[in-house]
């Protein structure tokens, strides 16, 4: 519960700094936890909003281009295929193991570890898989300030230019 | 959210209802993908910079149900009431709404006794069936079988919740959309309507404020020793049943008066026909219609007859098993029309002597409603052959 919390948060902040509105699911029965809308006109769209499975882990794994995460099947099921009025995203954030290191506090300012990529499932095939599916996340995907109004820039009316 | 993503995906408001009475509260779009998805902001006056709520259009969409209750659960709670709440106030916007409101003294706990709030839901069932009733051709009185229209129309009503104070019984009349089948808000369906035309239910609400206003002012200018007044509003859709209706309603003790309220459907493909009407009748006059109903009920004559003539009238709704025709013959040496009801078949070949120019023979019991003449119990019905000259 503290780490989900604290991954909402997160993205609170980001989202702020990104000029956009969020909107927290109460119920996650569809697998989606948030709602970020942006005003505005964009590349492809107006008011453009997002729909994010969030998930916070504390061990994942990485090669140079991607992080990988384990998640469950019916997550994964969730976020991939289907006809979606609001395009979905993974967005994992990365956390450290201690408490105490989740929030680093600076005479000047406070930092949040770690950061938070994001990922598009909409066309990944089905698995075979029972209980989870390993997903390979880009590195490229930040999910920081810029990347959030990157993302909002590929919302179009068909879904997310990836 | 379960409950309520359930309760939308049974019957509840869509989105593009949504959208509908977002526009009409006053909110405005500030971005949209057409046939898919709308967000809208509230007026300012509301009280609530930089919010705004995305509103789903496109059924088909996966995740429709989930974004719709989203959206209804926001609005209420930025607008402060329930979520329910929320549904029942975008539903009612799809139906007229008949409210009966007695003036009467209730319980400090805002509840009255269980034998006067049956007085006034019968009342106002009553009313209603009246209004259905005269859709067809204009009687003092009905009885009988009553045509499978005003059935299945009296199954789609629906009892709203009473509200506190003083004792109201809201009946919510939920309208067809022209052209198609409408899931209702009982989830069930309704007769099409006819493009351009008012639907079924609109028709009958508009009666009913009709009547109950052509009735209260037939009670103004009759006396106790005059009913005639309540005759002439016959064409008005005043009939013996919905004065005992109404009148019914002074037997409730304590009451001082009755209030009847038809409130407007707000869609835009069903024109309202103006503001909501409000009739207040007071106690005196609940008890003229009491009167007015003996007036204009049967008064059985208990006597055969046989009579021949020509048919002057043709009606039959569709749909229905029997029809009426109005025959023009002789009773008691007076030309008078003399009305009956025939089952399907005799009605087509009622019609077929009509179109003919044929006189027809029925035999039955000739009743007298007022200056109405209507022959029941029919055992024959006969038409006349061409003479061949």
């Amino acid at each position: 519960m503290c780490m989900e919390r604290f991954s909402v948060a997160h993205i609170a902040a980001i989202a702020a700094n990104a000029g956009c509105g969020l909107t927290e699911e109460r119920v996650d029965e569809d697998g989606i936890d948030l709602h970020l809308s942006r005003q505005g006109q964009h590349a492809f769209t107006s008011t453009p909003t997002i729909a994010i499975q969030l998930k916070s882990t504390t061990s994942w794994t990485e090669s140079p281009t991607s992080i990988g995460y384990e998640l469950r099947k019916r997550n994964y099921d969730l976020l991939r295929g289907g006809d979606y009025l609001v395009p979905r995203i993974l967005a994992v954030l990365l956390m450290p193991r201690e408490l105490d290191d989740w929030i680093l506090y600076h005479p000047e300012m406070i930092a949040l570890h770690h950061r938070v990529y994001w990922m598009s499932l909409v066309n990944a095939p089905e698995s075979p898989n029972e209980y989870s599916v390993t997903v390979a996340i880009p590195k490229s995907q930040l999910l920081d300030t810029q990347g959030l109004v990157d993302l909002m820039n590929r919302v179009a009316p068909d879904g997310l230019r990836l | 959210m379960t409950d309520l993503v359930f309760a939308l995906s049974g019957g509840g408001p869509t989105g593009e209802e949504f959208a509908g009475y977002l526009a009409r509260q006053g909110w405005t779009v500030i971005g949209e993908i057409p046939g898919r998805t709308s967000r809208w902001e509230p007026p300012a006056i509301a009280g609530h910079p930089g919010y705004s709520v995305l509103v789903p259009l496109d059924q088909r969409a996966s995740d429709y149900p989930q974004l719709l209750a989203s959206a209804l659960q926001s609005v209420a709670s930025v607008l402060g009431f329930s979520p329910d709440d929320a549904v029942r106030r975008i539903l009612l916007e799809r139906a007229d709404v008949v409210s009966f409101e007695v003036q009467m003294e209730s319980a400090p706990d805002g509840t009255i006794p269980l034998t006067d709030g049956r007085r006034l839901i019968m009342a106002g069932y009553d009313t209603l069936e009246a209004a259905a009733l005269a859709q067809g051709i204009r009687r003092p009185y009905w009885r009988g079988r009553r045509p499978q229209r005003t059935v299945e129309f009296m199954e789609r009503i629906r009892l709203g919740l009473p509200r506190l104070g003083s004792y109201v019984v809201p009946v919510v009349v939920p309208l067809s959309i022209a052209g198609t089948l409408e899931r209702s808000i009982a989830g069930s369906g309704a007769p099409l309507a006819l493009e351009g035309e008012d639907p079924y239910e609109r028709s009958v609400t508009r009666t009913l404020a009709t009547a109950v206003l052509a009735a209260k002012a037939a009670a103004d200018e009759s006396t106790a020793g005059d009913l005639r007044p309540f005759q002439d509003a016959v064409a008005a859709g005043v009939s013996a049943n919905l004065c005992a209706a109404l009148g019914s309603t002074r037997d409730v003790p304590s009451l001082e008066g009755m209030e009847v309220e038809v409130s407007w459907a707000q869609r835009s493909d069903v024109v309202a026909p103006g503001a909501s009407v409000s009739i207040s009748i007071p106690r005196p006059i609940l008890s003229r219609f009491a009167e007015a109903a003996i007036y204009l009920g049967p008064k059985e004559t208990d006597r055969e007859e046989l009579i021949s003539g020509k048919i002057e009238h043709l009606d039959h709704a569709e749909g229905d098993q029997e029809g009426t025709i109005g025959i023009r013959a002789s009773v008691d040496g007076i030309s008078r029309m003399v009305w009956v009801e025939l089952p399907l078949d005799d009605y087509h070949r009622a019609v077929r002597a009509h179109d003919e120019n044929l006189d027809v023979v029925c035999r039955g019991t000739l009743v007298a409603y007022g200056p109405r003449r209507m022959l029941e119990s029919l055992s024959v019905f006969v038409v006349q052959p061409t003479l061949s000259a």
